[in-house]
């Protein structure tokens, strides 16, 4: 069944349609969740929470990109959910030790995968990228997994950000920016190209 | 080689655009030419690749559980649907209600005619409002009245009794001293309308009262003839204080006066009303803000 054809009937309400439309898009919504709150319980509760939204506001979707429109109910999920934390912090279980320097957290150091070696190595890398992506700003690492881990296009990403495209263009360069000069912490586990440039970096500046 | 202090921002946009392929064909061409004379752009070129390729890379997380609804949670999500808006909706009519009464209030006690004929104490004071009239009444009740004897009897005349802002009350009782006749249109004050300003006929013996009704009678012919009225005249007291009292008609103004403006300041809306109306207000705008920060 086309996607219009669901849209349109679960509109009228049919319940039914609606579920295969979530099934269609829940990956992709969870996915962009889980890289925005790094987290995969609150990514999950986010997700649900904008689908029930999702549910709510079915008669306001007036065309256009369905995905989009979910992404940004998703996004809306995500910042209220980000909200609720800061209003509720938790203690997280490692965070820092007595001195206040930061430790390596128990899931840096999951074996996850414990298959091969490359396996493990691509792990590390992701742990790492999302160890960064947690450390941006929430607009910047919003633009940046929309575009890149998503790959959304930037009028897009307008679409769900409420924002002007230009706004977006210059946040994803901040974004990138502040991507790249912190993966550089993690050159022994980055591919070559990454190492070779943060060698170079360090002759410099010795 | 570190690339990233020598870029400037507005380049690192156009090094993105030209990442994601997102530049017309003339830019590109342009940033393609700056692309080979700068080495720090080439560099943060590949770098940037590198990253987005990595972005690109990371594994798809799967779902660990179907978000689909089942038919409960959808009625209760349209059960919801319905709660917010009506609590939010009443919470504002209760608020709009409410500002309309007190506005309303504040235009009729502030722009308002203060008196209207129904009420005698405002007719008896047409240039004043009853506040005032209060006051003045209440400062004359305050000060005693001393009814003395003359000396000689008639033939001179008499001031109002009291003056006392009443002028009825003065006007009857001064007319003293022989006889004297008065035009219908300047007795008009002594009209029977106000009986309670004329309670001082009972110490004026001597001289016998005109009675309202009779001199409304008289009134009624085109000149009449009034016995003269002599107060105060009673030999066996001459020179002493008969009496100093408050006079009863002045209490009895006070209390109306009172009555006036008590009347006008009732609101016009009980306080009881406008109490619920706050309550609810207040309930319902709390019981939206609860639904909305559950949701």
């Amino acid at each position: 069944m086309e996607e219009t054809e669901l849209i349109t009937r679960a509109v009228d309400g049919d319940l039914d349609a609606f579920n295969r439309l979530v099934l269609q898009h829940q990956e992709v919504a969870y996915n962009v969740a889980y890289r925005i709150m790094a987290d995969e319980n609150a990514a999950a509760d986010a997700t649900q929470d904008a689908v029930i939204s999702m549910y709510r506001k079915l008669d306001t979707y007036r065309g256009g990109s369905f995905k989009s429109w979910f992404l940004r109910i998703v996004t809306n999920a995500c910042y209220d959910e980000l909200r609720r934390q800061r209003r509720r912090p938790t203690i997280p279980i490692e965070p820092e030790t007595n001195e206040g320097e930061l430790v390596e957290s128990p899931e840096w150091l999951e074996d996850k995968s414990a298959g091969p070696e490359d396996v493990l190595g691509t792990s590390e890398i992701e742990n790492a990228i999302q160890h960064c992506l947690s450390g941006l700003d929430q607009k910047f690492r919003i633009v940046i997994t929309l575009v890149d881990v998503s790959g959304e296009d930037y009028e897009a990403v307008a679409r769900i950000i409420g924002t002007p495209i230009g706004t977006v263009k210059s946040r994803l360069a901040r974004a990138r920016l502040k991507m790249q000069q912190c993966l550089q912490g993690f050159r022994e586990l980055l591919p070559d190209q990454f190492r070779h440039i943060t060698e170079e970096h360090d002759e410099l500046a010795s | 080689m570190n690339w990233q202090a020598e870029i400037s921002e507005k380049d690192m946009t156009l090094l993105c655009e030209y990442l994601d392929d997102t530049l017309s064909i003339k830019d590109r061409a342009k940033f393609e030419t700056r692309l080979q004379q700068s080495p720090e752009l080439t560099q943060a070129l590949e770098d940037m690749t590198a990253l987005k390729r990595s972005m690109r890379s990371l594994p798809c997380k799967p779902v660990p559980h179907h978000f689909t609804l089942t038919r409960s949670e959808a009625e209760k999500a349209r059960r919801g649907l319905f709660m917010l808006p009506t609590f939010g909706w009443a919470s504002v009519v209760s608020m709009i209600l409410l500002a309309v009464i007190f506005g309303s209030e504040f235009i009729f006690t502030n722009f308002s005619v203060p008196q209207t004929p129904a009420e005698p104490v405002a007719m008896m004071l047409p240039d004043a409002a009853p506040e005032s009239a209060l006051r003045q009444a209440e400062e004359e009740s305050s000060q005693p009245v001393y009814l003395l004897n003359w000396a000689s009897v008639g033939g001179k005349g008499g001031g109002g009794a009291g003056g006392s802002g009443l002028p009825v009350g003065g006007m009857a009782y001064g007319m003293g001293g022989g006889l004297t006749e008065i035009a219908p249109e300047d007795a008009v004050v002594a009209e029977p309308e106000q009986p309670a300003e004329l309670t001082l006929t009972e110490p004026m013996q001597t001289g016998g009262v005109v009675e309202p009704t009779e001199v409304a009678s008289m009134l009624s012919e085109d000149k009449i003839t009034v016995e003269p009225l002599i107060f105060g005249v009673r030999e066996d007291q001459l020179g002493q204080v008969i009496t100093i009292e408050p006079v009863q008609s002045e209490i009895s103004a006070v209390v109306a006066a009172q009555e006036v403006v008590e009347s006008e300041k009732e609101p016009i809306i009980p306080t009881n009303v406008k109490w619920i109306l706050a309550g609810l207000a207040a309930a319902f705008g709390l019981i939206w803000l609860l639904l909305k920060l559950k949701r």
